[in-house]
């Protein structure tokens, strides 16, 4: 499969590990694929995802600011601060001491986060909704009998496979459907 | 808040999903901590070789870990 991917998609790919380490997540998600995609830029011609979005006007900001309300103070979630309260740490009292201490931009430094962790290529771990965007992209290039297989099979697989929830509202809002990119991308 | 507060109420910490979640949590802070407590003590004036001792592990682990985000 691998070999029937474009160079920019497989650009995207491994642009995914960086924004997933980046991201401090432990396996590149379908999000982390998407963003990757919106930072593609122009590459990859007519049927460029990249080109596809920003035709409808979804910027790859825009896609990163949906997603990064998920991620709190110190870089972590909500889950995460409810699971600490949960096991008996006053996480509150700990962040108000943080801040007390450092500063109020102490716990959103970016700067104070873990160093994105490094991973090779090959040894890239991808979620298994990831896994099957991949393989659903080779599904798309075969459905509409291209050889290749370009972002634009990447994007519709990842609209078909299904986004976290403020990512998939922005697509909507921009209209961005299953349905309607499949209809820009001609077949062959 | 409160309605996070219920929440917290109504799980146990004894559930492996919360107890898992808040060990993954715990090491994100400890993250965090780390690399602020260190560039805070570099800004002071600490030698990493002070900042390894205090931590219990080597110079060079902690220079390798933070010297890229922290001036020299």
């Amino acid at each position: 499969m691998f070999e029937r991917f474009t160079r920019e998609v497989r650009q995207v790919v491994t642009d995914s590990v960086e924004i997933a380490g980046g991201a401090g997540a432990a396996k590149v998600a379908p999000e982390h694929l998407l963003l990757a995609l919106a930072d593609g830029g122009q590459g990859g011609g007519e049927q460029s995802g990249a080109r596809v979005l920003t035709g409808h006007g979804v910027t790859a900001a825009a896609l990163r600011a949906a997603l990064a309300p998920r991620v709190g103070r110190a870089g972590l979630t909500d889950d995460e601060v409810a699971a600490l309260r949960v096991v008996g740490v006053d996480i509150d009292e700990v962040f108000r001491r943080i801040e007390e201490a450092f500063g109020p931009d102490a716990l959103s430094d970016l700067a104070a986060a873990p160093p994105p962790r490094r991973r090779g290529r090959l040894g890239a771990p991808f979620t298994p909704e990831a896994k099957k965007v991949l393989e659903l992209s080779l599904r798309e290039a075969v459905a509409l009998r291209q050889r290749e297989i370009t972002s634009g099979h990447l994007l519709l697989a990842l609209l078909r496979q299904g986004l976290p929830g403020p990512i998939a509202e922005v697509l909507t809002a921009h209209g961005v459907t299953y349905d309607g990119v499949r209809r820009q991308i001609p077949s062959i | 808040m409160d309605d996070n507060r219920d929440l917290t109420n109504a799980v146990s910490a004894a559930d492996p999903t919360t107890g898992l979640r808040a060990v993954a949590a715990l090491r994100k802070l400890v993250e965090h901590l780390e690399a602020l407590q260190v560039r805070h003590a570099r800004a002071n004036g600490w030698s990493w070789q002070a900042i390894a001792d205090a931590l219990g592990v080597t110079r060079q682990a902690v220079h390798q870990k933070h010297a890229h985000r922290t001036s020299e």
